[in-house]
Parts: C-alpha cells; sequence; structure tokens
C-alpha cells in the first residue's frame, strides 16, 4: 500500500527536501528581519498545506486515512508518556517509519500533524509553523529514502542520527535570526551550541527508538497488509480453533 | 410485496481461506423484524453480518445473492446501501471513530456530504431519542463502555437505515448496560420498524426479546425453537449467598481483609468503608455487586497499587491480579517469548524457566501451538488463560481477576470454570470480582456482595 | 474565567495571527513591553493562580536579565562604550537590544501560554475541515487514537507491575519494559487500525466530498472581534510602514518618531494587546450579574 511514485515527483520531493531549508538558509543570510519572518513563514506554511492538499485525496482511503492517523497518535502519546525523559522520545522514529512504510507524503503529514496536535498538550506557539514544516520533511525524506532504509538497519541509525541534527539545524536559523534580528555565522553558532546537548540526546534517542521499534513496525505492517488484503476486520484472520 | 431482506443460497470463503466459512445461508426476513443469529464462536455469524452489505464485505469468493426489497446489493448505488443498511460492531473501543461523541453522530451525515443545518438537526434529535443529550459535548476517552456502545448505535442510525446489523454487541458490557442497549435496539424497532438481526452467543437470556431465533452451525443456517428462561442471569442474591452456607472454613485464611477503608478525594466520600472478609487457602471467591460499587477499587486494595486509609490487608502468600484486558499482560508477540522474558527479569536461568513454563502450561492446559502464536492471534479464552499462566509463573498462589468473563463465550466460560476449580484443588486461592452471577455460582464456592462499601456475606 | 474560548474558530485565528504577526516582528521595545503587559494581564484575567503567574513572571524576569549580557557578548556595536573586555566593546545599545530581545522572547511565550489555554483541536478540526476536510478527519481519528493508546501504555505497564517485573530492579529494567511496552502497544494499535477502516467503509467515509459540520456557531461578538483585529493590524502596518512605529538600536537607541500620531498608534496597540483581558472582565461582570439575580 505504499504509494507508488512517479519519478517527476520523486525529483519534486528532492528538491524539497534540499532545496527549501538552502533556501532558508540564504534568505536569512540575505533578508533583513522584517522581510525574512514574513517569508519563512509563508515558505514553511505554503509547504504544509500543499503537502496536506496532496494528502487530501488520499485521505478518502479509510485504511491509509487511519494508518496516519494511528502513526500520529502513536508518536504524540509517545510524547506524552515518555515526557518524563526530556529528548528521549520516540516522535522522529515513528515519523520516519511512516514515511517508510506508507509513502513520502504520508511521513511529511505524520511528522507535521504530531507536532500541531501535539502542541495542544505541550504548548501551541509561533514555532509550531516551523516544527510542522521540519518534523515533516523528516517523515518526507525518509519516504525518499524507504528501499534503502528497509533493507539497512545501518542506513536506518544513520538517517536516525542524521534526523535529529537536522531538524535542530532549521529551526535554530529561525530562531537565530528571531532572538537575534541578524543571521550570521557568530549568532547561528551561539544559538546551535545552546541547544546543542538536546541535538545530542535527540540524535542518540532517535537512534534507540528506530533499533528497537524496526521489527515491532514491520511485523505489524506485514499483518496489516494481510488484513487489508482481506479488507475486514480482526475476526476473520483469527484461527477457527474452538474456545 | 418483496421480502425487506432475502438471502438466497449465499456462499463464502475469505480471500486466505480455502475453506467456505457460510455454506447455502437462506434467511427471509419481513420488515420491521427481528431475529436473532445464535452460534459459538467462529460459526461464520460475524461474517454473515459483513456480507450483506458490499461496503462492509470483505474480500473471498462469494456466491449466490443479497437482495433488499427485491433488489440485489450489488445492483444497487453504494450510498443507497450505506444508507440502507447500519453496522454496529462488537467491541466499541473500535467501533467508534473520532474523538467527540457530537462529531461522532456528525460522521455518517458529513461522508455522504449532507447540508450542514440537517446534520444539525439529526444529531439534535438522535441525541434526544438515545438520551445522550448530556454527554454530546463530551470526548469519547471519558465515556463507560455502555454510553461508547450506544454512541455507536446513534451514529450508525443516522442515515435512518431500513436493516441494524449488530455483531455481538453486549459481549463488553455489564447486564444493566446490556439491558439498557437492547432496550434502545427495541424501541428502533418498534418505532420506526427497523428490520434487526443481532448475532449474539448467549440466547437464553435475549431470545424473548426476538421475533425469531436463527442458529448458524460450521456455517449452515438452522431454524431454532428456544424455550425464554428466566433463571439464566439469576438477578436474586440468596443463590450467591446460599454459596457460603455449605463452604467450611478450614486453617488460617489465605486472604484476611479488616475494616477497610478507602476514597479516593480528601473529603470524598469512603468508596470502600469498613469492608471485612476472609478467605481461605484454596478456595474460589466471587465478589458481587452493582456498577461502582467499589469492585475494582477493592481489588486494587489487595494488590497494594492503592494504599487504604484504614483497616488492612493479610495475604499470606504472594499474591498477582490481572486487568481486565488479559491482553495487556503481554509485552512480547508470542506468550512464550513473553514468559521467557518476564523469568528472564525474574533472575531464572534459561532451563529453570523452560521447566516452569511446561509445568504451568499443562496445568492450564495451553498447547505448544497456542504458546508459539502471535497474541493478536489467540481467541479470548485462550488470551485469558495464557495470561493466567503469567501470574502463576510469578510464583502467586493467589489471583486476582477482574471481571474474568468479559467478552468470553459461554464454552470459553465453562473452561476457565473448570480449570479455575483444578487450580483451586492444587491450593491457589482465586478471588475474582464480576457481574457474570452465572459464572460466580457455578464456579466460586463462596460469595459476597459488595454494597455501601462493605462485603456482605 | 476562559472567555476567550468562546469565539469562533476563525475568530480566534485572525486575532492571534495578527497577534503573533505584531508581537514577534516589532523592534519597537515600547511595543513588546505593551504586549508582554497585555499578555500576563490575559492570563491574569484569565483566571491563572497567582502562584503559576508567579512562576511565570521569574522564568520571564531570568530570560530578560540573561539576553542583556548575552547580546553584549556577541554585538559590539553602539555609540555609548559602556566598558571594554579584551578590546571588545560592551555598549549600552547592545544590551538595550538584548533586554528588549528578552522582553520579546518572553511577551510571546505568555501569549503562547494564552493560545495554548483557550484554543482546542476542536478549533483546529473545525477550520481544517473547511478547507481540508479530508486532513480534518485523519486529525479526528488521531484524537480519538491518542488518548486510547496512553490508556493501554498505562495499563498494559501496570500489568507488569503487578505481576512483579521491577521487584528490586534498576532504572535500567524499567526503562527496557516501559519501552518494550510501548512497543508492544504500537503493535496492537497500527491492529486494531484496521478494524477503524473498516466501521468507517461501514459509515459511507470516502463515498463522496466530505462536509464538517459543527456546532459552533458566528456570534455578533466575533464580528465585533474581528473588526479590532483588522484595525489592530491596520495600525500595526502603517505604523511600520510609515517608520513611525520603528526603531533602530544601533549606532544609537533611537524612536522611529517620537509624535502624537506614534503614540496614537502605540494607544491602538496597547488597546489590542489589551483585548483578551478586556473580554476576560466583561465575562466575570456579566457572570456576577447572572449569579446575583440568582440569590
Amino acid at each position: 500500500m505504499v504509494a507508488g511514485m512517479s519519478l517527476k515527483r520523486i525529483f519534486a520531493y528532492i528538491a524539497i527536501v534540499l532545496l527549501i531549508p538552502a533556501i532558508i538558509v540564504v534568505f536569512a543570510a540575505v533578508l533583513p528581519k522584517s522581510l525574512f519572518m514574513p517569508v519563512a513563514v509563508l515558505i514553511a506554511l505554503t509547504a504544509v498545506l500543499a503537502f496536506m492538499l496532496g494528502f487530501e485525496k488520499e485521505a478518502d482511503n479509510a485504511s491509509k486515512a487511519v494508518l496516519v492517523a494511528v502513526f500520529t497518535a502513536l508518536s504524540v502519546a509517545g510524547r506524552v508518556v515518555f515526557a518524563a525523559t526530556p529528548g528521549f522520545k520516540p516522535v522522529f522514529s515513528i515519523a520516519i517509519f511512516a514515511g517508510i512504510y506508507l509513502g513520502g507524503e504520508a511521513g511529511f503529514l505524520v511528522g507535521a500533524l504530531t507536532a500541531l496536535i501535539s502542541n495542544f498538550v505541550f504548548g501551541q506557539g509561533a514555532w509550531t509553523i516551523f516544527q510542522m514544516f521540519s518534523w515533516g520533511l523528516i517523515g518526507l525524506a525518509a519516504g525518499l529514502l524507504a528501499p534503502l532504509l528497509r533493507k539497512s538497519k545501518v542506513a536506518l541509525c544513520i538517517a536516525g542520527a542524521l534526523a535529529g541534527p537536522l531538524f535542530s539545524l532549521i529551526i535554530d536559523v529561525w530562531s537565530t535570526v528571531w532572538i537575534y534580528g541578524t543571521f550570521s555565522l557568530k549568532t547561528y553558532l551561539a544559538t546551535t551550541l545552546a541547544s546543542l546537548p538536546f541535538t545530542i540526546l535527540h540524535a542518540i534517542s532517535n537512534v534507540v527508538f528506530l533499533l528497537l521499534l524496526a521489527e515491532p513496525m514491520r511485523k505489524a505492517m506485514a499483518r496489516v497488509t494481510v488484513k487489508y488484503a482481506l479488507m475486514t476486520s480482526g475476526e476473520s484472520l483469527k484461527r477457527r480453533s474452538k474456545i | 410485496m418483496a421480502k425487506k431482506l432475502q438471502i438466497k443460497d449465499l456462499n463464502f470463503k475469505y480471500a486466505l481461506g480455502d475453506r467456505y466459512v457460510l455454506r447455502g445461508i437462506d434467511l427471509e426476513l419481513d420488515a420491521g423484524e427481528k431475529v436473532l443469529l445464535s452460534g459459538i464462536s467462529g460459526s461464520g455469524k460475524s461474517t454473515l453480518l459483513k456480507v450483506i452489505s458490499p461496503m462492509t464485505s470483505p474480500r473471498g469468493g462469494r456466491s449466490g445473492s443479497v437482495l433488499i426489497d427485491g433488489t440485489d446489493v450489488r445492483d444497487m448505488p453504494r450510498l443507497d446501501i450505506t444508507s440502507k443498511v447500519a453496522y454496529v460492531a462488537q467491541n466499541p473501543e473500535n467501533g467508534i471513530v473520532v474523538d467527540t461523541v457530537y462529531g461522532e453522530l456528525a460522521f455518517c451525515c458529513e461522508n455522504i456530504g449532507m447540508n450542514r443545518e440537517e446534520v444539525r438537526r439529526r444529531v439534535a434529535w438522535t441525541a434526544s431519542y438515545f438520551g445522550i443529550e448530556d454527554i454530546l459535548k463530551r470526548k469519547i476517552s471519558e465515556l463507560s463502555g455502555g454510553q461508547k456502545q450506544i454512541v455507536s448505535l446513534a451514529a450508525a442510525i443516522m442515515l435512518k437505515p431500513e436493516i441494524l446489523l449488530l455483531d455481538e454487541p453486549t459481549t463488553y458490557l455489564d447486564p444493566i448496560q446490556a439491558v439498557r442497549f437492547l432496550d434502545l435496539v427495541d424501541n428502533l424497532n418498534r418505532d420506526f420498524g427497523m428490520t434487526v438481526i443481532v448475532a449474539e452467543h448467549r440466547v437464553e437470556s435475549f431470545a424473548g426479546r426476538f421475533d425469531r431465533v436463527v442458529k448458524i452451525e460450521e456455517g449452515v443456517l438452522l431454524d431454532m425453537d428456544v424455550r425464554t428462561s428466566f433463571n439464566e442471569t439469576d438477578m436474586f442474591y440468596e443463590r450467591v449467598f446460599a454459596l457460603n452456607d455449605g463452604a467450611v472454613n478450614t486453617g488460617d485464611p489465605a486472604v484476611s481483609v479488616k475494616n477497610l477503608e478507602f476514597r479516593y478525594a480528601k473529603d470524598g466520600p469512603n468508596v470502600l468503608d469498613g469492608a471485612n472478609v476472609d478467605i481461605p487457602k484454596g478456595s474460589i471467591y466471587a465478589l458481587l455487586g452493582a456498577n461502582g460499587c467499589g469492585k475494582t477499587t477493592f481489588l486494587r486494595c489487595l494488590t497494594c497499587e492503592l494504599k487504604p486509609q484504614r483497616g488492612n490487608v493479610k495475604i499470606r502468600s504472594q499474591c498477582a491480579a490481572m486487568t481486565q484486558n488479559p491482553l495487556s499482560m503481554f509485552i512480547e508477540e508470542t506468550p512464550e517469548k513473553d514468559y521467557r522474558f518476564f523469568l528472564k527479569q525474574k533472575g531464572f536461568k534459561k532451563e529453570e524457566a523452560d521447566a516452569r513454563i511446561s509445568e504451568v502450561a499443562e496445568k492450564l492446559e495451553l498447547t505448544e501451538d497456542i504458546l508459539k502464536t502471535n497474541v493478536l492471534d489467540l481467541s479470548g479464552g485462550e488470551t485469558e488463560r495464557a495470561a493466567m499462566a503469567k501470574l502463576l509463573l510469578a510464583g502467586a498462589d493467589v489471583l486476582l481477576f477482574d471481571e474474568p468473563t468479559k467478552g468470553l463465550d459461554s464454552a470459553a466460560k465453562a473452561k476457565l470454570t473448570g480449570i479455575m476449580k483444578e487450580l483451586a484443588e492444587r491450593g491457589i486461592t482465586i478471588i475474582f470480582v464480576t457481574h457474570d452471577v452465572g459464572f460466580a455460582l457455578s464456579t466460586a464456592d463462596r460469595a459476597g456482595v459488595l454494597s455501601a462499601g462493605s462485603i456482605l456475606e | 474565567m476562559h472567555c476567550f474560548r468562546r469565539y469562533h474558530p476563525i475568530t480566534k485565528i485572525a486575532y492571534f495571527a495578527v497577534l503573533f504577526a505584531i508581537a514577534m516582528f516589532s523592534e519597537n521595545p515600547l511595543i513588546r513591553v505593551l504586549s508582554l503587559a497585555g499578555a500576563l494581564a490575559a492570563l491574569a484575567a484569565g483566571g491563572s493562580s497567582f502562584k503559576r503567574l508567579l512562576k511565570i513572571a521569574a522564568g520571564g524576569v531570568i530570560t530578560v536579565l540573561v539576553m542583556g549580557p548575552v547580546n553584549c557578548i556577541i554585538f559590539h556595536e553602539g555609540r555609548t562604550v559602556l566598558f571594554r573586555v579584551f578590546g571588545a566593546a560592551v555598549t549600552a545599545e547592545a544590551f538595550l537590544y538584548g533586554l528588549s530581545a528578552g522582553v520579546m522572547i518572553v511577551g510571546t511565550a505568555v501569549w503562547c501560554i494564552f493560545l495554548t489555554d483557550e484554543t482546542d483541536s476542536e478549533d483546529l478540526v473545525f477550520t481544517l475541515g473547511r478547507v481540508l476536510p479530508g486532513v480534518s478527519a485523519v486529525i479526528t481519528v488521531t484524537l480519538r487514537y491518542i488518548p486510547e493508546i496512553i490508556k493501554k501504555y498505562r495499563e498494559t505497564l501496570a500489568a507488569q507491575r503487578m505481576v512483579g517485573i521491577f521487584d528490586g530492579k534498576k532504572f535500567f529494567v524499567r526503562a527496557v519494559v516501559a519501552t518494550k511496552v510501548f512497543m508492544s502497544v504500537t503493535e496492537r494499535s497500527v491492529e486494531n487500525a484496521m478494524d477503524t477502516a473498516f466501521i468507517m467503509r461501514a459509515r459511507g467515509y470516502g463515498l463522496r466530498r466530505r462536509v464538517s459540520a459543527s456546532y459552533k456557531k458566528w456570534r455578533e461578538e466575533d464580528t465585533v472581534m474581528t473588526l479590532l483585529t483588522v484595525t489592530g493590524a491596520a495600525a500595526f502596518a502603517f505604523g511600520e510602514i510609515s517608520g513611525l512605529l520603528g526603531f533602530t538600536y544601533y549606532p544609537a537607541a533611537e524612536f522611529g518618531s517620537v509624535s502624537l500620531s506614534a503614540a496614537a498608534l502605540a494607544m491602538v496597540c496597547a488597546l489590542f494587546f489589551a483585548l483578551p483581558a478586556l473580554t476576560a472582565l466583561d465575562g466575570r461582570i456579566r457572570w456576577q450579574k447572572s449569579f446575583k439575580s440568582r440569590t
């Protein structure tokens, strides 16, 4: 049930994953703050809305809609039940799995919706839109690399370890401009260094959760595929033993 | 005039199976008729309900036909079938789609693109008809199981269906909730002439409500003549209290509770208000009581999960408890893997663990096949026994159960009775709280009723 | 009293969008202070406990005090050199900028607390439902699952505790078991998802383009609030474009304009920031009146 993507789409997505963050960095360096902020919000908002619009048609498929919902719910719930351990949360790993098993678009949506919904608990704010955008990018990137990530655990770990810092680096561009008013190497470094401990913790917890969840996810998705092939609820799958 | 629903020589097998689950089903229902579809689990009754509408039909080989008002369902537009046939699932946890009661009621109408003002009117009417106006703006997660199932029924009839299919809708409800639910179904049938099919395995207690009872056995439909009996779930406590008359007290009690008092809020009322009970070793004790009387609170006091404000609980040996959902006992894929992980944490070596597992498995009639099956594929009875095994592996000889018969059919209950009795003979003390008076009478050798905070014997 | 909560979701979104635009983009320290004051007033009038306000205030003061020196370390521009450390100038302007940025950060953070207090997922579902009904359906299903999954997790963890898996065990074992519980809950939830999909199909999901129904309605107050929001936005935009509300920090701290029209614009912004607090006060008065009439 993974979305078969055309080559054209894949190129478009690679462009989104690589280009938009690059554009944001360039804009941050070039544009004055008063211009950069609206532009950055607009870029993030457009990307998020575009993906939601793209998913709109797929959402008609009940199974797909429900799987995106359950992945999102798992990562929001993960953020809640592991609230006691800061930084140690399965959020990114679930967005990555969503990308791998449901396709890049669904992966983006899971990441974005996780940020949006969990912030009703953890605090909604202006950062929500940037969080949605960067978490979504992680899911999208995982979707693009799905064939590789599915095969090799090493690749999965590397992807997980990179996802955390990638996210922090994107968010930091924005927070630098917001706090210091200008974007320069010095101010950017000051922001990234401040969030470094969290970034490292993120990377570690991602790898841990990816490794732990890889098997259960694979099995659960294999079971779901069988169930989906039957297009029915649980009972028919169960062995017909007495009692 | 054509019949409301006609099923003609229907055969069905699942896409991944080779056995026909339904064989030559013939069934005709008049408008407004109410039929009870009985049969043991796995007999094909759920499948029959699903196959009726193409919207819910599983993939597989199908022959024969289903006609509504004389038209084959496969020739009807999908929108028509959706609004004519409503389906309510067994488990309210899986039968509800969205997060709020209002949203759930509106869900059907939203799907077919109904006018917003019309949706509001229908929600308003349905809420008042079912008496759920007070919970209309609530979240589903705040509701009780009985309320959830009523919401699920209300959501299903939003499009004014003519045929209502219910798949064992009361399995997860307690007796009072079940009666309330079936009353609502009766009302729908009486007030709007809805044609109703209810799949149910507890025939005796419900048959009186139906025009006709049919039975499905190994995929074949048979007519059935049932005499309604009124004593199935005996609401009278005499027989419960009578259990204690025959019981003899031998030696020290395994569990002794004295003057237990517990309340949840500082100045709140006492949920347990001086509860006293002595339970001898090797006996099976059933604790009965109405909804919200504090049965589960009592159990949680026994497991030390809650610390009582007054009184004390003495348990002479190791005790272990099982929650209402036996599935939550497992954190590994199969029972065997789970036991291994558990015993490893408990500090057992591999050989020791294996020996213990096979010993307990034998006691509980857990076959090799069951031990190696994914817990999600086990039947209700199997899950229950596999979870019991975990309690025994924990070295417990006082076992506590919260509603052990929830979701079990009569065959599984009978098996559970046998196993509990056998364990008791080996000196294991069993305590369970339940709504199921019939099960308590057939299984327990003593019983108490929790009311107004204390235990009556 | 959470009086802002009762506004129509679209009203709220418009207000908060303009609010955050002003609170975050304005460089003017006066506007920043007004925003912070408005946010604190909104929380206080909304009925936040004294303890909560004190906590927020303490965090705010620390942030402002930290931001001043931090900015001095990074920036050495500015005309007024206070003193030099290893040859680098520490200027009053850089310090002022830091303080001002601190006020902006705290103001935005307090507004975010207010936003989280006064909005809920139903607003989101409603708003998205009008534009993206499919995505909004996915969100409602998600919202149904979240408490379910958390419940399953807690229940499973409790079941493990009850058979004594943690007896005398270290933190590491607890972490392993907790993670395993999460894994098994993941498997079970994904499995159950297909049952929900089944019910959705039975209820006609995907047959036609969805509409999104809701009991929320547009009141007169919504029109008033939206008009006020537009006024606030217009005043701020005019102030920024004309430079009347501008502020320069370097080389010397200076208001864009010290004039009557600048003061008037600042007043409009102040009123705009005060709207939530005023709404809450209004709600209180109405409640008191109604309450008194009862006894």
